[in-house]
């Protein structure tokens, strides 16, 4: 499936999840700022999207991605704030990111309030890149 | 000693809603205990929202949030039988943290209307964790 396809089943995943208009869910679109979704939904447009596309997607996925896999500790400082290795990690994945307006001053807590639409259609596209292929 | 707390708040409607609408994986966020305590019950949505709740508290008590390794169904709520007293049941990778974390005791408290649902989480670790 292209990138494009995948957008939309994603779109009208959110649309049906969390009750947005169409129009509001743009690839730029925080998740949990801009459309207003909580842990619930998060996991109903999750199992929407494993529905029409036949694998999961899962809040470990999402976690990982954003992390890059380092440990809680690595990525957030003593202070509470994303550390130097968790921001770069953060850029690998994140790209929209802009790292250096939140060094030292974002809460590491606060980290998924950044993923967007795009940050899950990558996400998806990454997920069904990983399924086995069938060689004829 | 150190003390940690998480508090969740939850619409029993939203949660009726997204049940009803059977796309919901049940047995991936609820324990077979939490299905079968609901299940039959005439607030059976507000019992279930309330667990939710519980989760996301229990959650934000230890710090993880969602996604970090533990699935929803590592934590449970299970009734005492003559009290009915919530209590937390945890197991797989929930189980696992909280004894790194160093928690020797935790409790839960919960409460529902017919339209919202709230849960508290206190644990008690043994030593100052992160």
């Amino acid at each position: 499936m292209m990138r494009n396809e995948i957008f939309e089943v994603v779109q009208q995943s959110l649309v049906d999840a969390i009750g947005v208009e169409l129009e509001e869910v743009v690839a730029e679109s925080t998740l949990l700022g801009d459309l207003g979704a909580e842990s619930l939904d998060l996991l109903d447009v999750l199992f929407r999207i494993e529905r029409k596309l036949g694998f999961k997607v899962t809040m470990n996925d999402i976690t990982l991605m954003i992390t890059g896999g380092i440990p809680d500790e690595q990525f957030g400082t003593d202070e509470g704030y994303i550390s130097d290795l968790g921001l770069e990690k953060l850029k690998e994945n994140l790209p929209q990111i802009d790292v250096e307006s939140l060094r030292g001053k974002f809460e590491a807590e606060r980290v998924l309030t950044l993923f967007t639409v795009d940050n899950l259609v990558s996400l998806v596209e990454m997920r069904q890149a990983e399924l086995p292929t069938v060689s004829s | 000693m150190e003390i940690r707390t998480g508090i969740d708040l939850q619409s029993v409607a939203k949660m009726e809603k997204k049940i009803l609408s059977n796309l919901l994986q049940m047995d991936s966020i609820f324990t077979s205990q939490e299905l079968a305590y609901s299940a039959g019950k005439k607030r059976r949505f507000e019992h279930l929202s309330a667990r939710f709740a519980a989760k996301e508290a229990f959650l934000k008590a230890i710090g993880t949030g969602m996604g970090k390794g533990i699935e929803l169904n590592e934590v449970g709520v299970r009734n005492e039988p003559l009290s009915g007293k919530p209590r937390l049941e945890l197991q797989g990778n929930a189980l696992i943290y909280v004894k790194q974390l160093g928690v020797i005791s935790m409790d839960v408290s919960l409460s529902h209307t017919d339209e919202l649902a709230t849960a508290q989480v206190v644990l008690l670790l043994e030593r100052k964790g992160k």
